[in-house]
């Protein structure tokens, strides 16, 4: 009885150990991988960052099967140096959304429907951002926003295998309108 | 031709004392793991400012600032303000609150105090009897546009603000001004001086 005892506590005691040996592992590993989050927040904040693309507003530039299927593309966003040297056709990322470039300070953009008024001067630091695509919120809902909102620029398409590769935003044709200061 | 496997080898865990080879007699103190080899000491550096960032960029941080427009409450020189980056994109700013923000229009940094948030009716120009230059008191009201807020300066004279510039997207808000720590003996909170004030149950 005695004997048994001893075992039994025995085995129960091997096994609080291997636990408690495997918990600490664990948490270990938890820990030691865990350094690693505040290195890749900062790579994602100010190097470079891959993000998926929401909604059929640069259609049919990005989610060119917005309409078929819930695949949304993915998209290499380079952050470093984001507001310096915009141009027209520029890809640009803000908090929450994507969209094209299309005036720069100085500029006298003919503007679409929503807005309240035909033609509107970009003024100093501002841009004209508008979607390529019909349902796109943008500076013809809300005006010329400040350059100072671009978080980074999108520079590479990753996933649809089809269309994957560099963004050329310099061959992109940019819609009539747009009377260029310089 | 240098090889990269010295460095590649700071990767590894280093070795436990038992499987160490050939212990010398005069063998020092084994090290701490993250002291070992020269990149693990990169590494743990990296990790540990990029830590430090983390902090100083989503929960505190400081910054000098000069400048006449909010005077009583900053000096034109020598400030220093204690920011919570809890508030960064506007995030429970109330009227009253002193913000940094990021100017639109070019690339510097204001500190402004907010008068008003989406949906409020403010003043678009100087009062009259402010003695504001240029201060018509013309009387013009707009309302504060959805995901902006109407940013003004103490000094009325000396602040170049909504008033000149419009409504600031409230994304552009680096954070809440809660301090001024320079020099440390005067150090102030500030405080929002427009906090509602408790009235009479009414009904």
């Amino acid at each position: 009885m005695a004997a048994r005892w001893a075992w039994g506590s025995a085995v129960a005691g091997g096994g609080a150990a291997r636990r408690s040996k495997f918990l600490g592992q664990v948490s270990h590993y938890l820990i030691r991988y865990a350094t690693w989050i505040p290195p890749l927040i900062w790579f994602n904040e100010y190097v470079a960052q891959v993000t998926s693309i929401h909604g059929p507003s640069m259609y049919p530039f990005f989610n060119s099967q917005y309409n078929e299927s819930l695949r949304q593309d993915l998209c290499l966003v380079w952050k470093m140096y984001a507001q310096e040297g915009l141009r027209r056709g520029m890809v640009v990322t803000f908090r929450t959304t994507v969209k094209r470039i299309l005036g720069l300070p100085g500029d006298v953009v003919k503007t679409k429907p929503p807005y309240p008024y035909e033609h509107v001067v970009v003024p100093e630091g501002h841009i004209w951002v508008e979607g390529d695509g019909d349902k796109s919120l943008d500076s013809n809902h809300y005006g010329p926003i400040s350059a100072r909102l671009v978080t980074g620029r999108v520079t590479h398409i990753l996933s649809p295998w089809e269309r994957a590769g560099r963004v050329r935003w310099w061959e992109h044709p940019l819609r009539a309108g747009v009377h260029r200061a310089a | 031709m240098p090889s990269i496997t010295p460095i590649l080898r700071g990767l590894l865990r280093p070795t436990s004392p038992t499987t160490a080879t050939t212990p010398t007699p005069t063998a020092t103190p084994p090290l701490p793991p993250w002291l070992g080899h020269p990149t693990r000491v990169f590494l743990t550096t990296l990790k540990f400012v990029a830590f430090t960032h983390l902090i100083w960029e989503y929960v505190i941080s400081m910054a000098p600032a000069s400048g006449p427009s909010m005077l009583p409450t900053f000096e034109v020189l020598g400030e220093w303000l204690l920011m919570s980056k809890v508030h960064r994109f506007g995030r429970g700013v109330a009227v009253g609150d002193v913000v940094a923000y990021n100017i639109p229009i070019n690339e510097e940094v204001g500190v402004k105090r907010v008068l008003g948030l989406p949906g409020d009716y403010v003043l678009m120009d100087t009062p009259a009897d402010e003695g504001g230059g240029g201060g018509g008191g013309g009387g013009r009201m707009i309302q504060v546009p959805k995901g902006h807020c109407w940013i003004v300066g103490d000094n009325l004279v000396a602040s170049r603000d909504s008033r000149e510039i419009g409504p600031v997207p409230l994304a552009l808000i680096r954070g809440k001004v809660i301090a001024t720590v320079r020099p440390f003996s005067e150090f102030k909170w500030i405080t929002n001086s427009m906090e509602r004030v408790d009235s009479p149950a009414e009904d």
